[in-house]
């Protein structure tokens, strides 16, 4: 009747590592990346291409920005996933499911690719 | 009465040999400043309309029998004065999320059968002898488990749960906190056992961490703090199983 | 284990649930914004995203998405992303303490100084991230 379930463990994983990276970096990157320059509190040219570009050249900070960017998506779909049957969702639960975690996986590849391919 | 002051209580009724949907009732009850819900019910009952039918036993807020919705919010109603409302209106309500039989009356069937399937009683793979004596247990011991011991099994926090409902399959927060209870018991062997249980997705998967449950807890059992704790211990486990495969599991 | 009605042998009413319970009573509804902020933080982050992919466009198609991202719509929607990213640092770890027991040998941390401790180091993450692009580079 009652079956433990194999794969909840490793998406809920996904979702905590996630929420403790989004709760700890998303707040400040918001500020940096969005409200810093037009608040005149940050030079434009240090996030400009030149910097930019030159940031990117290093590993460490590859790794830092995969890690900022993949993790808290899947916190996003989890968190998404759970929304939708809070919401009634129940007709199409496996679609919505593979629609939400897929997203994650996708943009885990593409940050991937962009991260470590491009640059 | 010590004065001529009034409360409103409109109350629902359902009467399923007469209706098919429910009404309500409106009925004007004395006002006294150290009464509670249960005793405006009472005096409704005694006074006004013996018809109305609605669960109480202990009223001191211990047996867990009179748990309703008040004003939208789940409540003992032997714990709940009406001088917290008035002179504001009283909205009595069965319980949420759960079928209603008769005026306040809701089924509890489903809650029972939940509290059942968690297996809530200490699982041994073998029994002491009597004659070794008690199994003992340090006082840091009882504290990791005795909180989640103190649920009266009244159904505030299967009311609060937005997850719980009639077409959720929700095991719900007081049989999981009951499951984490006995999973927490160092007495206990038996949490492998419970984990098809608890760790399926009916159990505390569902759970989204409202919240709600613990905060109409009459008893501050915490539920969703159990059920995040079971969690956080399935999903250890489940990854150190993948990387440590044939690691001995409680 | 659904509640049917055909399952009972009397006769029940079952309240239906709408979707929009939620919108009940105010901590169903800031439970629903809590949830609702881990989509913004998402696509800031797919935005941001997008930003260092078109870095490896060369230059002038960044500068000119940079320029794009200094107007008043996206202006907005980085304020209603920091709120709503806020609003997830604040509810996420103010549980953490209640969640997770931390123990000094033999002595139980209280839940709050937990808590406490989690904000700190959020406090310390970001001043030290905040300082690497305003001080050091």
């Amino acid at each position: 009747m009652y079956k433990m379930d194999k794969k909840e463990p490793f998406w809920w994983g996904m979702f905590s590592v996630g929420g403790v990276v989004a709760a700890l970096l998303a707040p400040i990157h918001i500020f940096i990346s969005g409200l810093a320059v037009p608040l005149n509190l940050l030079d434009a040219e240090v996030l400009g291409y030149a910097q930019m570009k030159a940031l990117l050249g290093h590993p460490l900070v590859k790794i830092y920005l995969f890690v900022l960017v993949v993790l808290p998506l899947y916190h996003a779909a989890h968190r998404i996933r759970f929304s939708l049957y809070e919401l009634g969702v129940r007709e199409f639960r496996i679609s919505m499911d593979i629609l939400c975690y897929g997203g994650a996986l996708i943009g885990t590849g593409l940050a991937a690719y962009i991260l470590f391919h491009l640059f | 009465m010590s004065s001529d002051k009034m409360i409103t209580f409109k109350v629902l009724r359902f009467r399923p040999e007469e209706q098919d949907e429910p009404s309500e009732d409106t009925y004007q009850v004395p006002f006294e400043e150290d009464w509670v819900v249960l005793d405006a019910l009472n005096h409704i009952k005694d006074q006004m309309d013996g018809t109305l039918s609605y669960r109480w036993s202990c009223r001191m807020g211990v047996c867990g029998s009179c748990g309703m919705m008040v004003n939208g919010e789940p409540k003992l109603t032997c714990s709940t004065f009406l001088r917290d409302y008035y002179p504001g209106e009283m909205l009595i309500e069965p319980l949420a999320n759960f079928p209603i039989v008769r005026d306040l009356v809701i089924d509890m069937d489903d809650f029972m059968d939940k509290l059942k399937a968690v297996k809530p009683w200490i699982i041994r793979e073998e029994e002491q002898p009597v004659e070794e004596g008690e199994y003992l247990q340090t006082p840091e011991q009882l504290s990791e488990f005795k909180q989640f011991s103190s649920c009266i099994n009244c159904m505030l926090c299967y009311s609060a749960c937005p997850v719980y409902g009639p077409e959720s399959d929700f095991i719900g927060p007081a049989a999981l906190a009951l499951a984490h209870r006995y999973n927490a018991d160092s007495r206990d062997q038996g949490m492998e056992e419970r984990r098809e249980i608890f760790a399926s997705e009916e159990g505390i998967w569902n759970c989204t961490f409202v919240g709600e449950c613990s905060v109409v807890c009459p008893k501050h059992v915490d539920p969703a703090v159990a059920i995040q704790r079971t969690k956080v211990e399935t999903t250890q486990g489940w990854f150190q199983s993948l990387l440590m495969p044939g690691g001995k599991k409680k | 284990m659904n509640l049917h009605h055909e399952d009972y042998q009397h006769k029940v009413y079952i309240r239906r649930k709408s979707p929009t319970w939620w919108l009940r009573n105010i901590k169903y509804f800031m439970f629903m914004m809590r949830e609702l902020s881990s989509a913004f933080i998402g696509a800031f982050l797919l935005l941001f995203l997008y930003e260092l992919f078109l870095i490896s466009k060369g230059e002038a198609v960044f500068n000119q998405f940079q320029t794009s991202l200094r107007s008043p719509a996206f202006i907005v929607f980085y304020v209603i992303a920091l709120i709503f990213a806020l609003y997830h640092t604040v509810t996420w770890f103010g549980v953490v303490g209640r969640i997770q027991q931390v123990k000094v040998g033999k002595t139980k941390v209280p839940p709050s100084l937990v808590t406490a401790s989690a904000f700190a180091g959020w406090i310390v993450v970001s001043i030290a991230i905040g300082l690497f692009f305003f001080g050091v580079i």
